[in-house]
């Protein structure tokens, strides 16, 4: 019979850390935008279009989608960043509206349509261009070939994820935000973060036993 | 024979993914230096931290700065035109009620009074008492019936006009 030897550390932190403010610069481009600045505007979304556009696709799975969501998620911060408080980052803000649209999104997709990882663009080129023939010699062999299976594998046991965990995924090793940033991100106490992450690495852990061992 | 401790799954991810440190983590690395079923746990959890962190999403398409202003213009616009259609809804709204009061009061006031308040002796009588007062004041009625409505008509054509013309603020 296996005993579990527990430890106190990380499952239970030690104490709640301070919620990151909002940086100042952000905090003035959001009152300038906030007066109807577009130019300053312009600026919060180069500087965080990359980690919404991303939460998005994980979330979503092809690069069309994310783009829209993503799109629209800006465009609903603009409209309301009166809201905005000052108190938190802009990107955990921002990212929280892409993610509720997401939801949104996922929640009104027909079951067909909601299959994990179907219709990611990374399966093979759009219709009517021919797949591109991969040179092993050129990239290194048979191990560059390994690790892109491995890639894509490991891509699709996230897409197969719950979206929750998906999220948690995403934010955690791709954009690496700490727990408390994800916490906020999502509206959720920072233990839950913490459960969402370990159950998803776990089921990763199942579905990808053949690259882990 | 004593069963064997082994660290839950939770304290092997975060020792994977880096979360566990000091004491902690250096207690839990000697534990799994003994063990070999943690150990071999903690090394599929470190593979797949590392895969993990080596996941790169697509990137986002040149344009979408450009694209994602060109949708709030497009949005603000409206946002806009929908405002001032609540604003023209509302001078319209008072012109119908003016213009149903005043329709009724209009011909036969005795008579269409006396249907609205049907029933209520009191009101009855009142407006008994004030039927010369409204023949008398028929004229300046009528006179302040035309500037208010000319006044509303005025409004709701320019809360229309300002609607169409609104232009969205310019980067």
């Amino acid at each position: 019979m296996d005993t579990a030897l527990t430890l106190p550390l990380p499952l239970s932190e030690p104490s709640t850390p301070a919620a990151p403010a909002c940086p100042a610069d952000e905090l003035a481009w959001a009152r300038a935008a906030a007066g109807g600045d577009h130019a300053a505007f312009s600026r919060l979304v180069e500087k965080h279009k990359s980690s919404v556009f991303g939460l998005c696709y994980r979330l979503l799975g092809t690069t069309e989608e994310a783009r829209d969501a993503a799109q629209e998620a800006f465009v609903r911060s603009f409209t309301g960043i009166r809201d905005f408080d000052p108190q938190q980052p802009f990107a955990a803000w921002v990212l929280r509206i892409a993610r509720n649209h997401c939801i949104d999104l996922l929640r009104r997709r027909r079951p067909t349509l909601a299959l994990a990882g179907e219709g990611r663009n990374d399966d093979g080129p759009e219709p009517g261009i021919a797949r591109e023939l991969p040179d092993h010699f050129a990239q290194g062999g048979e191990q560059v070939t390994q690790e892109r299976e491995a890639q894509r594998d490991l891509d699709r046991a996230i897409a197969s994820l719950p979206p929750r965990y998906r999220e948690v995924i995403a934010l955690f090793h791709v954009q690496h935000r700490s727990y408390a940033e994800i916490a906020q991100t999502l509206g959720v106490p920072m233990g839950t973060v913490m459960t969402w992450l370990h159950r998803a690495r776990k089921e990763l852990k199942a579905q990808l036993s053949e690259h882990l061992s | 024979m004593s069963a064997p401790l082994h660290l839950d799954d939770g304290a092997l991810q975060s020792l994977a993914d880096g979360t566990m440190r000091g004491p902690q983590g250096f207690a839990a690395h000697e534990h799994c230096d003994a063990c070999a079923e943690c150990a071999a746990t903690f090394a599929a959890y470190s593979a797949l931290a590392t895969q993990l962190s080596a996941l790169r999403d697509p990137a986002v398409p040149a344009d979408f700065t450009a694209s994602v202003l060109t949708a709030v213009t497009a949005r603000e616009l409206q946002l806009a035109q929908r405002r001032h259609t609540w604003f023209a809804a509302l001078p319209a709204a008072a012109l119908a009620l003016f213009a149903i009061v005043g329709w009724m009061l209009s011909a036969a006031p005795a008579a269409h009074v006396d249907v609205l308040v049907q029933g209520v002796t009191v009101g009855r009588h009142v407006f008994g008492a004030l039927v010369p007062v409204f023949d008398a004041a028929r004229l300046p009625l009528g006179v302040s019936a035309f500037a208010l409505t000319a006044a509303i008509l005025f409004l709701l054509l320019r809360t229309l006009r300002t609607g169409q013309g609104a232009t969205p603020v310019q980067s």
